[in-house]
C-alpha cells in the first residue's frame, strides 16, 4: 500500500498547522523547514501550493491537524 | 530556554551597531512577551517625554512565547514606540507570518534605536543580521517595496514589515505594513520608522523552537483549540470574518455616522451588512496556526472597481469609510483598502482626518479657501481616494490632514475642537459612547494607546438589555450559567458580577478585561472573540507551564496582565498624561445624538471606581509605591509632579 495525499485547494486556508504538527510530531520541535509537508504561500495572489517532501511515511498527523479538512490521505490499492 | 528564544536583538541605526543580549528569564515570567515585554523595554530604554519623531524614540517588535508553535492563532507581533499621533504609548498588533518567522530566526524582541543617515532596511536571517541600503526603495509604495525586497534578497518566503510613502513623509498616522495585506495600523508607528530612515524589517529563519513538556503542551493546545472552535462566535467569524460585528453593533444601536453626528440608517446595514461580503468573498485565508481563517479573499467583478482582487474587507474599514465617511458599497471599501495598504496609512485616522474636515466644511467652519478649492462632501469616493493620496504625499491640503484631527483643530481654531471625535488623541470608533455605554466604550479612557476600542473588551456582555440612561457604573447583569463558562478567576468574578442585583460592574470588568487582553497580546495570540473570549488564566497557565517548564498558576497569569496595565499607565504618566486627561472628546459631553450625551461628572466617578479596582490613587490614577512593589515594578517610580 502506498497512500497519497489529496489536497482540496478550495478548503486550504494556508494556515500551516499541518507543517507545524509534522515537525512537532517527528522532531519534537516547531520548525516548518523540517516538516515533510510544506505550504508555500503566494501571498499577493492569495493562493498556496502544498508539497510533500521525500521522507514522508506518511503518519497522517497533517491530515488530523488540518482545521478545514483540506488534507485527505487516499489509500492506493497495491496492483 | 523553552518557548522563548531567549535573545533580544538591538540595532542602533545611528552607528550601525548590532548587538544581542540574553533575555532574563524573570522578565519572561513577569511580562510574558509581546506587548508586555515591549512595555518593559520602552520603560527601560527611553524617556517617554521625548519627541516621538526624534532619534531618541525606541521602536520595539515583540513576539510572545506561544508564537511559532501550533497553539491556535499564535502568530501575533506587537510593535511599540512613543506615538507621534497621541504622545502616549504607541502600540499595534498584527498577525500572519512575521512573528513566527522572527522566532524561527532566534529572537523574541527587536529593539531599534537611533536614526540611519540615509534610507536602509534590516534583514534578519537567523543570526545573520544586515543593514542594507534602501535608497532605491524610498518613494515606493508598500506593495512595490515587498516585491523588490524579496527579489533583491532572493527570499520569496521572507516576511516583510515595511512602510509606504506615508511613513516616509512622517504622516502622523502612518502604518507599518505587514506583508501585502496586513498592518500595524494604529498610532503612527510607520512615521517612527520613517523618522529613523528605516524602510523595512525583513525576517527569515529556520531554527528550532523547543517545548519543555511536549505531551502536556499537546494536551493544553487541544483544550485551547476545543475552547475556540466550540465558542458560539466561531462559526459566524469563520464565515463573515470581522464583518459579522458590523451587524452586531448596528443592532445594538451603537453606530453613528458622518463623523459621529447621527445614528446610521437602514441604508448602512442594507448595503454594508455582513451578508453583502459573501457576494465578493471567494475564499477564507488564515494567519499561521489559525483555525478561524477570518480574512476574506475578495474579488470585485462588477462596477467601477471591477478587477480588484484583495485580502480583507473588515469591520474597521467599513466603519471608517462606510459609517464615518458615508460610502455605501463594499467594493468602494475594498478599493479604499488597497489605497491605505499601498500608501501605508492607518485607515481609521485617515478616515477620521477626512471626516473631521468634511464635518467642518459642512458646518461652514472651513471653506474652499482652506481646501485648495475642493468641495468636501459625504460619500464622495473619488474625492476620498484623492485626499488619501494627498495625505500620503503631504501634498497641499493633504499636508494638514496628515497631522491628524487634533492638530488640524489646533491649526484651524474657529471652535473646530468642539467637533473632534478624538479621545486621548485617538478616534473612538465603531461604538459611539453616547448611544452605547458599556465596558467597551468606557475602555477608551483607560486603553494604553488612547481612545480606541481594541484593548478593553469584556469576554462576555449583555447584548439584550442596554445600560439605563444615567447609569454609568453598572451594566445590566448576566445569568450565572453564562458567567460560569467564562475563564475569569473567582476572586474577580465576585468583584465584577452581582447576581442578586443582576449587575456587572463596568470599572471592575474593564480592569479585568484590560489585564486579560494584555495577556493575549503578550502571549502572541489573537484578540478575535472566538479566541480571546473563550480563553483565560486557567488555560494560559497550563499552556505556559508546559511550554516553558516553569510552573505558572492562573493567578501568575492574571497578575502579569495587571503588571502590564500598571507599567503602561506609568509610561503614559511619564509622557505627561494626567488624571484629568482621562476624559472623552468635548463633543460627547456637549453634543447629543439620539437625545443622548455623556455626563462628565458621572464618567469621572467611573474613572475613580476604576482606580479603586486597580488600587490606584483616584486623584492621580497612579499606583502607590506598595502597589508597584507588589507587582515588582518599584524601580519604575511614579513620575514627579
Amino acid at each position: 500500500m502506498n497512500d497519497y495525499l489529496g489536497i482540496d485547494q478550495r478548503l486550504c486556508t494556508g494556515c500551516k498547522t499541518c507543517a507545524l504538527a509534522c515537525s512537532f510530531n517527528y522532531f519534537g520541535v516547531f520548525n516548518p523547514e523540517k516538516a515533510y509537508i510544506k505550504v508555500i504561500r503566494h501571498e499577493e495572489a492569495g493562493t498556496f501550493d502544498i508539497v510533500i517532501k521525500n521522507g514522508c511515511i506518511p503518519c497522517k498527523i497533517c491530515e488530523e491537524s488540518c482545521p478545514t479538512k483540506a488534507l485527505i490521505f487516499i489509500q492506493r490499492e497495491e496492483e | 530556554m523553552h518557548g522563548y528564544c531567549g535573545k533580544i536583538l538591538t540595532i542602533d541605526l545611528s552607528n550601525s551597531k548590532i548587538s544581542e543580549c540574553e533575555m532574563i528569564s524573570k522578565d519572561g515570567t513577569d511580562f510574558l512577551g509581546g506587548f508586555g515585554m515591549n512595555t518593559k523595554i520602552l520603560l527601560d530604554e527611553m524617556e517617554p517625554s521625548i519627541d516621538a519623531l526624534s532619534e531618541k524614540n525606541v521602536l520595539t517588535f515583540g513576539v510572545g512565547p506561544l508564537v511559532g508553535t501550533f497553539a491556535p492563532t499564535a502568530n501575533r507581533t506587537e510593535i511599540s514606540a512613543k506615538s507621534p499621533l497621541t504622545g502616549l504609548m504607541g502600540t499595534s498588533n498584527s498577525g500572519y507570518s512575521w512573528g513566527p518567522e522572527l522566532k524561527y530566526a532566534g529572537y523574541d524582541n527587536i529593539v531599534i534605536k537611533g536614526k540611519a543617515e540615509k534610507p536602509v532596511y534590516i534583514f534578519i536571517n537567523n543570526e545573520n543580521v544586515r543593514i542594507i541600503d534602501a535608497m532605491n526603495l524610498w518613494g515606493k509604495n508598500s506593495w512595490e517595496t515587498i516585491r523588490e525586497i524579496k527579489a533583491q534578497l532572493g527570499q520569496k518566503e521572507a516576511s516583510v514589515a515595511c512602510i509606504g510613502v506615508g511613513g516616509e513623509n512622517l504622516v502622523r498616522f502612518a502604518s507599518i505594513e505587514n506583508g501585502f495585506y496586513g498592518a500595524w495600523g494604529r498610532t503612527g508607528l510607520g512615521a517612527v520608522m520613517g523618522s529613523k530612515n528605516l524602510k523595512a524589517v525583513v525576517v527569515k529563519g529556520n531554527r528550532d523552537l523547543t517545548v519543555a513538556e511536549p505531551e502536556k503542551f499537546q494536551e493544553a493546545v487541544s483544550e485551547m483549540r476545543s475552547s475556540i472552535t466550540n465558542h458560539p462566535t466561531f462559526k459566524p467569524w469563520s464565515t463573515f470574518g470581522s464583518m459579522v460585528a458590523v451587524d452586531v453593533n448596528y443592532d445594538l444601536g451603537a453606530v453613528t455616522g458622518y463623523d459621529q453626528s447621527e445614528l446610521v440608517g437602514e441604508d448602512f446595514i442594507k448595503n454594508l451588512g455582513r451578508k453583502n461580503l459573501l457576494k465578493y468573498k471567494k475564499r477564507s485565508l488564515a494567519c499561521t496556526a489559525c483555525p478561524l481563517a477570518c480574512s476574506p479573499w475578495v474579488e470585485i467583478d462588477e462596477g467601477p472597481y471591477k478587477g480588484l482582487k484583495i485580502k480583507g474587507i473588515e469591520i474597521t474599514s467599513t466603519m471608517d469609510f462606510g459609517a464615518r465617511l458615508g460610502f455605501r458599497n463594499l467594493p468602494a471599501i475594498a478599493k479604499a483598502t488597497e489605497y491605505f495598504q499601498k500608501f501605508g496609512i492607518d485607515c481609521s485616522t485617515a478616515a477620521a482626518s477626512i471626516g473631521f474636515a468634511t464635518k467642518l466644511f459642512e458646518e461652514n467652519i472651513i471653506d474652499k479657501s482652506d481646501t485648495e478649492g475642493l468641495e468636501l462632501k459625504w460619500g464622495d469616493e473619488s474625492l476620498v481616494f484623492e485626499l488619501m493620496r494627498k495625505i500620503a504625499y503631504r501634498e497641499g491640503f493633504g499636508d494638514l490632514l496628515a497631522e491628524g484631527p487634533v492638530r488640524i483643530a489646533k491649526k484651524i481654531g474657529r471652535g473646530s475642537e468642539e467637533y473632534l471625535t478624538q479621545t486621548r488623541g485617538l478616534e473612538t470608533n465603531i461604538r459611539d459612547p453616547r448611544v452605547r455605554w458599556d465596558v467597551w466604550t468606557f475602555g477608551a479612557l483607560i486603553n494604553p494607546r488612547g481612545g480606541d476600542h481594541l484593548r478593553v473588551q469584556a469576554s462576555v456582555e449583555n447584548y439584550k438589555t442596554p445600560c439605563p440612561e444615567g447609569e454609568y457604573i453598572y451594566e445590566p447583569g448576566l445569568p450565572k450559567k453564562v458567567v460560569d463558562k467564562v475563564d475569569i478567576l473567582d476572586e474577580w468574578k465576585e468583584k465584577i458580577f452581582d447576581f442578586e442585583k443582576n449587575t456587572t460592574s463596568i470599572p471592575y470588568m474593564a480592569a479585568s478585561a484590560q489585564d486579560h487582553l494584555n495577556v493575549v497580546n503578550s502571549l502572541g495570540i489573537c484578540i478575535r472573540p472566538p479566541v480571546a473570549w473563550s480563553l483565560g488564566p486557567k488555560i494560559f497557565s497550563k499552556l505556559m507551564s508546559a511550554l516553558i517548564g516553569i510552573e505558572y498558576s492562573p493567578e501568575d497569569i492574571r497578575k502579569a496582565g495587571e503588571r502590564i496595565s500598571n507599567a503602561s499607565r506609568l509610561f503614559n504618566a511619564r509622557a505627561g498624561e494626567k488624571r484629568e486627561d482621562l476624559k472623552f472628546a468635548p463633543k460627547y459631553y456637549n453634543s447629543s445624538v439620539n437625545d443622548r450625551k455623556l455626563d462628565k461628572n458621572k464618567i469621572d466617578e467611573v474613572v475613580s471606581k476604576y482606580c479603586e479596582a486597580r488600587e490606584w490613587d483616584p486623584n492621580t490614577a497612579l499606583p502607590s509605591h506598595e502597589k508597584l512593589k507588589s507587582l515588582g515594578l518599584e524601580k519604575y517610580a511614579n513620575p514627579k509632579g
